[in-house]
């Protein structure tokens, strides 16, 4: 019965309900929509990483990562080969060969990275291909030709087709220098690559430096995420002398951005909704304050205070329930429309695309937000009526109903 | 009448009155904090930015910012000088002559930027004299004497009294290589700029460069760093016509863009809470005026007016709103300025965040006034805005169903 009668109760002051479930309802799809955007953002920041650098593992010769000499270089490269494609838990590996030198067109030079690459691997490994934003995902005829990070040619102001030429040292420690033609762009979201990196083919390369089988990280994909750990340590314990880390021991700062947003969610949640509890709590008080002659009879004829009580909860969590479920739906319709169609904000693409941002962001929708937004809901109503119900469980039936005491 | 009569409601309903100073005050005072700490940060990451090299403004060719190779030199540089001396807004000026090298130690080699400077000019425009680590800084008379980022100084594995061979070109496009010697190392906390760039004295690089009355472009100060716009308008109009004047605004675009993006999402967030805030205010209000439905009923049949009746609860909220934001605004305006005589110091966060361009572990806040009142205005509006529904919905009752009301 006393569901019932906490139904109609909160439907006896309407605009008073509407209120509160409106403001539970439209603070709360903010929230939802926020954390979806923001965590969106970082995990979009993590996948470009993991897809066109690190993978989930990467393999480095010790002390490379120090110093990136080509005599830390990862050879002869058939046996690990060999291990990596036999596995059963890896999806893909990719190997790469880079030096750090200068690029240079006729009229201008910069500093850059040139790495060998297979374009094949590549692909399979992190749908490179997906990112190329001009030419083609090739290395031209006879594969002489090259692809080229867009943020570099823009500065280089080279376009497609046009002709480079990339200076370093050799494994000998001579300086070469080697050219070829733009056959491709890449946009990444990642700025070392983006900033940074030529892309050429791995024999190409491999000759330019004086190299055979050698390359200076072996990248790998894990099938299942769950593993990543386990991998690892097995992957050590098969090459104890190289360097064998996850994409978040290379990237410690993607770990600490997911971590810094998620404290930062929280702590808003926790803000609004202290603010929102104290919203709750005024409609409650008063609520139950007018309604105390009418209480003060329930109890004088029999009324359990139990029941009583059970009713007044009963009325918060059915207007907290009804706001949950308006922000939950409204919330959900934000993050679907921001997960599918994105949020444009080319308006601002360089000043994104300097901290490895892309322009068009995407939401993410887990199951957990609306989990997380029931027991803050939840634990608002909750909060919200110890006060009004401590001044029932003081109040004399008696002298309320005499009208004495208010 | 009225103003007493308000005054009365306000001291004889307490909890509305407490509550909603209390959220007010708060309310304000968060978010005039909220605002200056991230406007103080942005402040503090473009400053740095500027003043570590930048500068705040340029004069180059036209064309130099797209395509800065040696095609749009500024090729009388004399001429341009002599126009920059006799500008009286210029506080203080001098060349740059930038160009990319390959330099290597004794084992390797790195592409880098190699910057020709007049090293007595640069002290009052640049950081550049104030980040020397280790060594000493460059004089207007060296010769073939380097001074190196502290990054660049470690991938080259170089100290000072090393030698460091360069290989670039000149601006003729003939191979320019000379010998130089490390007599200083600095650091920017610039995590890109240490790791990318040397500068000689501009006199001695012109021999080698072949750039002997030539530069870049100018970097230049005003006396007045914060009308910027006007004062680089003003420094056009006295330009040749191939020349122009881009202040740091355009220099740094990608930057200011970023801060831009980072302060919308700042605002998207506090938006959140004000909805809240919003309501609950609007709750307090609601529920406080009904529990007055009969005193206002009769008030009514005693003659007063709709408006009248408007008037006094609009000055209700009028005087509990000035109260809040009159004691928020102050004591959220001391925190700011505090905080930006004496910024808060998280140590650490310059080493974690160097890549994004954080160089120091100080957040201070940025204190503006023009800031301050628009904050405290926002909040001012949100609170009368929060009473008109309530107002106006008391108002459609009429006198006697106001006295009847229970």
């Amino acid at each position: 019965m006393y569901r019932h009668l906490a139904w109609l109760s909160i439907w006896r002051r309407k605009t008073r309900s509407m209120l509160v479930i409106m403001m539970i309802a439209l603070s709360l799809s903010g929230l939802l929509g926020l954390q979806g955007l923001y965590d969106g953002m970082v995990s979009h920041l993590i996948n470009t990483t993991i897809r066109s650098d690190s993978g989930e593992i990467s393999l480095y010769a010790k002390e490379y990562r120090l110093n990136k000499s080509l005599d830390y270089r990862l050879s002869p490269l058939s046996t690990v080969e060999n291990t990596l494609s036999k596995h059963q838990e890896i999806s893909a590996y990719t190997m790469r060969l880079k030096q750090e030198g200068i690029v240079a067109t006729a009229r201008k030079s910069l500093g850059a990275s040139l790495t060998g690459i297979s374009l094949e691997k590549e692909q399979h490994f992190g749908q490179l291909d997906a990112f190329v934003t001009e030419g083609d995902y090739s290395f031209g005829k006879g594969n002489k030709g090259a692809l080229i990070g867009s943020a570099l040619a823009k500065k280089l102001n080279v376009t497609l087709h046009s002709r480079v030429i990339f200076t370093a040292q050799d494994a000998t420690g001579e300086i070469n220098a080697i050219s070829f033609r733009i056959s491709g762009m890449l946009k990444t979201g990642n700025p070392s690559i983006d900033d940074n990196a030529v892309f050429v083919s791995m024999e190409k390369m491999s000759a330019f430096l004086n190299l055979q089988e050698s390359a200076t990280q072996i990248a790998v994909r894990v099938k299942d995420t769950q593993n990543i750990e386990k991998i690892q340590n097995e992957l050590q314990a098969l090459w104890p002398d190289t360097d064998v880390l996850r994409w978040d021991e290379l990237y410690p700062i993607l770990i600490q951005m997911q971590e810094l947003m998620d404290i930062f969610s929280l702590a808003f949640y926790a803000i609004v909704f202290v603010v929102a509890t104290l919203g709750i709590f005024g409609v409650m008080l008063v609520s139950v304050l007018e309604r105390m002659r009418e209480f003060g009879i329930m109890l004088a004829i029999g009324t359990p205070y139990k029941m009583v009580r059970n009713q007044i909860l009963l009325e918060a969590f059915f207007l907290g329930f009804i706001g949950y479920v308006g922000g939950a739906f409204l919330g959900g319709v934000l993050l679907f429309y921001m997960s599918t169609a994105g949020v444009d904000l080319r308006a601002f693409e360089a000043g994104l695309e300097m901290y490895g941002y892309s322009a068009m962001m995407y939401a993410n929708m887990h199951l957990y937000y609306f989990f997380q937004a029931f027991f803050a809901v939840f634990f608002a109503t909750l909060l919200s009526v110890i006060w009004p119900l401590r001044k029932l469980k003081k109040m004399k039936p008696i002298q309320t109903i005499q009208g004495k005491m208010l | 009448m009225l103003f007493s009569l308000a005054v009365r409601n306000i001291v004889k309903s307490k909890g509305r009155s407490i509550t909603t100073l209390l959220l007010s005050t708060f309310t304000t005072l968060f978010f005039i904090v909220y605002v200056a700490f991230m406007d103080g940060s942005h402040h503090q990451i473009i400053k740095s930015s500027v003043e570590a090299y930048t500068g705040y403004a340029h004069v180059n060719l036209k064309g130099y910012r797209d395509e800065s190779g040696y095609d749009n030199l500024i090729e009388n540089a004399e001429r341009i000088e002599q126009i920059l001396k006799n500008d009286r807004s210029v506080k203080a000026y001098s060349p740059r002559f930038e160009t990319y090298a390959l330099l290597s130690g004794d084992e390797k080699a790195v592409g880098s930027m190699i910057v020709g400077i007049i090293p007595s000019r640069e002290a009052s425009l640049s950081k550049l004299p104030h980040s020397l680590i280790k060594g000493e800084y460059l004089n207007d008379n060296d010769p073939n004497l380097i001074y190196i980022g502290s990054e660049l100084a470690k991938r080259l594995k170089v100290d000072v009294g090393s030698q460091i061979a360069m290989v670039g070109s000149s601006i003729d496009y003939s191979i320019a290589a000379d010998l130089f010697t490390v007599k200083g190392i600095f650091k920017t906390g610039l995590f890109d700029f240490d790791s990318q760039s040397a500068f000689v004295n501009k006199t001695y690089l012109d021999t080698v460069m072949l750039s002997q009355n030539m530069a870049s472009y100018f970097t230049l100060c005003f006396h007045d760093n914060d009308k910027i716009d006007k004062v680089t308008t003003e420094l056009q109009a006295s330009l040749p016509e191939e020349v122009e004047a881009v202040n740091w605004k355009t220099l740094l675009t990608a930057l200011v863009q970023a801060m831009l993006v980072d302060s919308l999402f700042g605002y998207i967030s506090i938006s959140i809470f004000f909805v809240v805030i919003f309501f609950v205010i609007m709750i307090f209000s609601y529920v406080n005026i009904y529990t007055r439905a009969r005193e206002i009923g009769l008030l009514r049949a005693l003659g007063l007016t709709s408006k009248d009746i408007f008037g006094m609860l609009f000055v209700e909220i009028l005087i509990l709103a000035t109260v809040s934001i009159v004691v928020g605004t102050i004591i959220g305006a001391s925190i700011a300025y505090y905080y930006e005589l004496y910024p808060i110091v998280i140590s650490g966060m310059a080493e974690t965040y160097k890549e994004y361009g954080i160089v120091s572990d100080e957040m201070p806040m940025h204190f503006d006034l023009f800031t301050i009142a628009w904050n405290a205005l926002t909040i001012f509006i949100l609170n009368l805005a929060a009473i008109i529904y309530p107002v106006t919905k008391i108002n459609k009752l009429t006198a006697m169903e106001a006295m009847r009301y229970v």
